[in-house]
């Protein structure tokens, strides 16, 4: 009977990793099998049938790749730093401030996280590019939005586990409150901050909405990404896109033990 | 302590909410504001019923039909892959990977593969049927074709938040509950019916919250796998505000009733799930 | 309807590290088994494999002559009462008991009756409409125990029932647990760390150590006659005292004995008091012999530093860790 638990356990999980790897597949055999049997073909063959560089060469050589991705790169940055420069002290006041209130607090965060990027984005786009913010520093601005309420409430969480007598310690020690933060506080609960930078990036690196309507022009590269596709240029689309998915997909990697505790859910209790 | 708040440590949360108040409350307002004015700056609610004639009503209904089915599908798959990766076997870590990794591809990336797998010339869905000694079929020919596939295409990149939160409610189950229903006669199939549903229950309300808005709000993929027809609420607004001028207006009116929506629902998941839950 | 059990060369491994190793144990019809042992010495894999969550990698289990050691733990009709009672929080006190009948397929009525009999039985009536979450520690243990009786199991197993209980409820709940084993005759097989329960429970201990049953029989038989010196050193209060037994004139033998064996101020053996420990029986007095840590039971009190003379009344003689001769009063 185990042993027939097991078997179940297998199929079930070989299927499921076929289906989560196969986008993953087209998307590498699209960039380097020969478009003749990819984009060429009316039936495309499943297996690769030969392998070719040309199509990372041609994107490379012919497509404005480097800029769109070197400024989501800038944008993804600064919106992990912001999340850190506000989310810090922002979760650390709220460990202090007790659960009845920080949760309320935490919800209200939330619920106006829930608003639609579009929603945000159309009118502010109109006041940015008075500002002079209809631009990838914009783009930043805007998206700090979706990502500061997950980074406060995953870092409340470490917060909250850190027992007080440490810092009571720290502060009998002779330490101000900045010092606690820096050398004591913040070290101990690295782990939280660095899954809320990472997930921070990874938003920003992902996120389309506020990029395509506050800068179209001149933007990161999901929205270049989309006017290429839009264009019909598909496989150089394809070396673009594999290009920029490798970075996440090897953070996503790494954060998966962090993802897999309790970081998303936090401070929820069922 | 005293049940007195320190207000010292409030301060330090401030910037965060000003940050936020400011960059949601102020657009929002000024979205529905605008809504109700022409571009002479009088008041009417033309923008609203000008939307009737653009197809506001289908572009409704679509975008719902699309959440509910993306949804259903989603919680599906996430809540076998989270039951898969609470059981000990070899390559289980592998496995956990391959499913978790797709989260971290973006949006965009993630439709144009899909684009491709569904393209009705040169598509990989298509060589797939056509091996089987099946009939191509023309994805972009109609409209319930083309909501299919974005339904199909969404769950790459996100069943894996669905499954992680499911995965954190499942381990904080205690497993004595289900070595009991299996002593007490229980087999697979009814420890499932029996023990994880119910048990699951408060923390799948809370992946149907955070998913079933961002569902709603689906923009990038529908519009890079099948542009702005059939239209979903976000495309429309989109299609409204980069077209003419004059339309801007319309997608005012447009996004103003999406985010009705939303709040609507919000409210009815957070009533229905038990704000308890939400630990408040 | 009860049962015996037997458990024949089982063995048992988690990855490389072997819990049970070829157990073979031996259950009567209607008897009060307590199997003994420190933490983490198998003694909750031992259950589980009875009841067949944990698969066996070897060997075979036994119910009442029949071979179920490749029957799946739904279809095996053993109860088992886990550690922290493992009741489903999503269903009422009513619904937990009920879910074992409800599962076997019986009809509504008949659950109902049942259900109520046992829960009359356990006085938890008044709590059957009750969220398990509500309840204390002590109605939760007799909720686990009402479902897993409730259908009339062959055997029946418990996983340290009473160690999450409070001192003094844990007492009542030990008295209990034997009064209702008595009157319903049902086969127990019962785990626990804690001697004082084993003592009061068991018609006979099985002491586990080292994925084997060191010892099996009554508590007095292996509180006298501990057939390892391990043993021993485990069973009781306060371990058995060990001694060269040149000392004596038992040349070649290890000497043991209880803190009580011994006859005071008679010479014979003599060291100086550590230690002096009044209790409700006595004195307890901790000394020094050849190097060796030993405790004896006075009747007076000692001042640390002062002599403490004693002979032994009786003892046990030890070859290579085995008992080879014992002596009674």
């Amino acid at each position: 009977m185990p042993s027939k638990v097991n078997y179940a356990t297998y199929i079930g999980a070989v299927l499921l990793a076929i289906i989560f790897l196969y986008p993953l597949y087209i998307l590498f055999m699209i960039t380097f099998v020969p478009t003749f049997y990819t984009f060429g073909q009316l039936y495309p063959p499943q297996l690769p049938m030969g392998f070719t560089l040309s199509n990372v060469y041609q994107s490379i050589t012919q497509l404005n790749l480097i800029k769109p991705v070197f400024r989501s790169t800038i944008v993804a940055f600064i919106v992990g730093g912001l999340s850190l420069v506000l989310g810090i002290p922002a979760a650390y006041g709220l460990s202090k401030l007790g659960a009845r209130v920080s949760n309320k607090i935490i919800v209200l965060l939330f619920l106006i996280n829930m608003m639609p990027g579009i929603v945000v984005a159309i009118p502010i786009s109109v006041d940015f590019l008075s500002l002079g913010l209809a631009n990838i520093y914009g783009v930043a601005l805007a998206q700090e939005l979706v990502v500061l309420p997950l980074s406060v409430f995953i870092m409340l969480g470490g917060f909250r586990a850190l027992p007080r007598d440490l810092e009571n310690q720290a502060r009998v020690d002779g330490a101000s409150l900045g010092t606690t933060m820096l050398r004591v506080l913040i070290p101990l609960n690295r782990a939280p901050i660095i899954v809320a930078f990472l997930l921070s990036w990874m938003t920003s690196w992902d996120e389309f909405t506020y990029a395509v309507i506050i800068s179209p022009t001149s933007s990161t590269f999901p929205v270049q990404l989309y006017n290429y596709v839009t264009r019909g240029v598909p496989y150089e689309a394809s070396a673009i896109s594999l290009i920029v998915t490798i970075p996440v997909i090897i953070i996503a990697a790494v954060l998966q033990k962090y993802l897999k505790s309790q970081y998303l859910t936090g401070g929820m209790t069922i | 302590m005293s049940s007195r708040v320190n207000w010292k440590y409030f301060l330090l949360v401030v910037p965060t909410i000003i940050y936020v108040l400011a960059l949601s409350i102020y657009p929002a307002l000024s979205v529905v504001y605008q809504s109700f004015q022409t571009p002479s700056g009088h008041y009417t609610v033309s923008n609203y019923t000008a939307l009737g004639y653009y197809g506001l009503q289908s572009a409704l209904i679509d975008t719902l039909i699309v959440s509910i089915a993306a949804l259903v599908l989603q919680l599906f798959l996430a809540l076998f892959i989270a039951m898969i990766m609470m059981k000990p076997f070899k390559g289980s870590k592998a496995f956990s990977t391959i499913v978790v990794v797709p989260f971290g591809v973006a949006t965009v990336v993630s439709a144009f593969v899909f684009s491709q797998i569904f393209s009705p010339v040169g598509g990989y869905a298509n060589s797939f049927l056509v091996g089987f000694g099946l009939n191509p079929v023309n994805w972009a020919g109609t409209s319930v074709t083309q909501l299919g596939i974005v339904v199909f295409s969404d769950y790459w990149k996100n069943t894996p938040l669905v499954a992680l939160i499911l995965f954190s409610g499942l381990s904080g189950l205690s497993p004595s509950m289900f070595d009991a229903a299996t002593v007490d006669g229980a087999g697979p199939m009814r420890r499932f019916l029996h023990i994880t549903l119910p048990n699951m229950a408060p923390i799948m309300s809370i992946a149907l919250l955070i998913r079933g808005v961002s569902e709603f709000n689906i923009f990038a993929l529908p519009l890079v796998l099948i542009g702005y027809h059939p239209p979903l609420i976000n495309t429309l607004v989109y299609e409204f505000y980069t077209t003419t001028s004059g339309t801007i207006y319309y997608s005012y009116a447009a996004a103003t009733i999406l985010l009705v929506i939303i709040m609507v629902y919000a409210m009815f998941v957070l009533w229905r799930g038990g704000a308890k839950n939400y630990a408040l | 309807m009860t049962a015996k059990l037997e458990l024949v060369e089982v063995s048992k491994s988690f990855r490389s590290k072997q819990v049970l190793k070829k157990l073979s144990l031996e259950v009567e019809d209607g008897e009060f088994l307590v199997i003994l042992g420190p933490s983490g010495m198998g003694k909750s894999t031992l259950l589980r494999s009875i009841v067949g969550i944990e698969p066996v990698d070897g060997g075979k289990v036994l119910v009442d002559g029949e071979d179920v050691t490749n029957r799946p733990a739904n279809k095996r009709n053993i109860a088992m009462v886990f550690q922290n009672y493992a009741l489903y929080p999503t269903m009422s006190v009513y619904k937990n008991i009920a879910f074992p009948l409800k599962m076997a397929g019986y009809t509504r009525d008949k659950i109902d009756k049942k259900v109520r009999e046992i829960a009359e039985t356990l006085k938890i009536t008044e709590a059957l409409s009750q969220n398990v979450t509500t309840l204390s520690g002590g109605q939760k243990q007799r909720v686990a125990l009402a479902r897993a009786l409730v259908r009339d199991p062959k055997l029946f197993l418990l996983d340290e029932p009473l160690s999450n209980l409070d001192a003094r409820v844990r007492y009542a709940a030990r008295q209990e647990l034997k009064t209702l084993q008595r009157e319903l005759g049902h086969t127990f097989v019962y785990v626990t760390h804690d001697q004082a329960e084993a003592q009061t429970l068991a018609d006979r201990v099985a002491v586990l150590h080292n994925g084997n049953i060191e010892q099996i029989g009554t508590y007095e038989d292996l509180y006298e006659h501990p057939g390892t010196e391990w043993l021993g050193d485990f069973l009781g209060d306060y371990p058995m005292n060990f001694i060269n037994g040149s000392l004596v004139g038992k040349d070649g033998y290890n000497v043991g004995f209880r803190t009580n064996w011994i006859s005071e101020g008679k010479a014979g053996l003599k060291s100086e008091v550590e230690l002096c420990q009044a209790t409700d029986v006595g004195y307890f007095v901790s000394c020094t012999i050849d190097g060796k840590p030993i405790v004896v039971q006075t009747s007076r009190k000692y001042k640390i530093g002062a002599e403490v003379k004693f002979s032994l009344e009786r003892f046990n003689l030890y070859k290579d860790g085995k008992l080879e001769e014992g002596t009674t009063e």
